[in-house]
């Protein structure tokens, strides 16, 4: 799957799990940065992804995330 | 209907990222929020969010509460907060359990006991982050807030009280303090845990007589219709079946007796067994065990509104107050 389009079903998940459709995120997107998303709705944020690409990631592999692009990157990975 | 008593509210809190400054005024608490965000600097947003449209008058209280649990804690704060980071950090790891498959990780007793109780090293870290998580956390703030004012508030002069799991000992002491409570008994399962509570109360500078007893809630009471109060805060989801504990705690009160029942819902934790999905069928199972809910609160995850909170399954506290309904059980 194209990085934009994984990006974009990111996004997606993340506006659904924090109720909010103004978020718009890039690669370089930090948690802190986006209201709300703490470490409960990281897991949250997380096991949908998981959902959505049939995949399931270690947990200390989602939880020293930096960034977005991180996540994108452990998605792309995980899926080929 | 418990239908009725849950009320959606979708109103976002708004963060406080000064939060510091407003607490000021406040010295216990802002000696405990200062401290924990120099240990782990990471905790600002979710104390920005704790602190969310600063509510002085609760603040004013649970300071006080604040002021209190320091005196327990003496030097050795640092170390409380330590080990309050890691309990969060062992409760994301049971939250991951429970998205992934909508279940607590543990379903027995034997389980909890194995893993956390029956282990010093881990029930002492545990014991210490749970305090700090009765002062930084909403849903355990706004609980114990209720307790002193709603319920203690109202107790009827020559009142006999009851606590199942007294703990950290900070019930107890605002018992002990109101001059309507007329006998304090407490009753756990744990010899070490009535000790610990013991050292609390002396540490606290409680010199009532408080009776603590090694007694099982789940077990029969061993009195029948002796108390017009109880509190059991925390407790029913580490139980197999908290309706025995209800039930007995039913026949431990007079007719008309009052009820404080605190439990969340959706809430993963290292040692949290019975898994109720909603505040209604917390409420439910409630009035099963046969009291009536004079008044509910449900208290959403610090953060979270608790229209969200019901929408996405989020742990929500519910702290209902109840009245014994009478001759409509047969008495265990």
């Amino acid at each position: 799957m194209p990085v934009q389009s994984v990006l974009e079903t990111i996004t997606q998940i993340v506006r659904e799990e924090l109720e909010d459709d103004a978020i718009v995120l890039t690669p370089q997107t930090r948690a802190r940065d986006v209201p709300g998303w703490d470490s409960l709705a990281h897991v949250r944020i997380v096991v949908a992804i998981e959902d959505a690409f049939d995949t399931e990631f270690e947990t200390s592999a989602v939880t020293g995330l930096r960034n977005v692009g991180d996540l994108v990157d452990l998605v792309d990975a995980a899926i080929g | 209907m418990a239908s009725d008593i849950v009320q959606d509210d979708d109103q976002k809190p708004n963060p406080n990222a000064d939060y510091l400054a407003d607490l000021a005024p406040f010295a216990s608490l802002h000696t405990l929020a200062a401290r924990i965000v120099a240990i782990w600097p990471e905790h600002h947003a979710y104390l920005a969010a704790r602190f969310h449209d600063f509510d002085t008058a609760f603040e004013a209280r649970m300071d006080e509460v604040a002021r209190l649990a320091l005196i327990d804690i003496g030097g050795r704060l640092d170390l409380y907060v330590s080990d309050y980071r890691w309990m969060c950090e062992a409760f994301i790891a049971e939250e991951f359990h429970f998205r992934r498959n909508r279940t607590y990780r543990l379903k027995t007793f034997a389980e909890a006991e194995r893993e956390v109780y029956a282990r010093p090293e881990v029930m002492e870290r545990y014991v210490r982050g749970i305090l700090i998580s009765q002062l930084v956390w909403e849903p355990h703030a706004r609980a114990f807030d209720m307790f002193r004012n709603a319920f203690l508030g109202a107790a009827q002069a020559g009142s006999d009280y009851l606590e199942i799991g007294p703990g950290h000992g900070l019930f107890v002491y605002f018992a002990a303090h109101c001059r309507a409570i007329a006998s304090i008994e407490a009753w756990d399962v744990s010899q070490s845990s009535i000790a610990e509570t013991r050292n609390a109360l002396a540490r606290l500078g409680v010199t009532r007589d408080v009776r603590i007893e090694l007694c099982d809630v789940v077990q029969a009471p061993p009195r029948h219709e002796a108390f017009d109060l109880a509190v059991i805060s925390e407790v029913l989801e580490h139980l197999e079946q908290p309706d025995l504990a209800l039930r007995s705690l039913h026949a431990a009160l007079r007719p008309g007796g009052r009820i404080f029942v605190n439990a969340p819902v959706n809430s993963p934790a290292p040692d949290h067994i019975y898994l109720w999905q909603s505040p209604d069928e917390f409420v439910s199972f409630f009035e099963q065990q046969g009291f009536d809910v004079e008044y509910a609160r449900f208290f959403p995850v610090t953060g979270a509104s608790l229209g969200t909170a019901l929408r996405k399954r989020l742990s929500i506290s519910c702290v209902l107050l109840g009245r014994k309904r009478d001759a409509d059980l047969t008495e265990i």
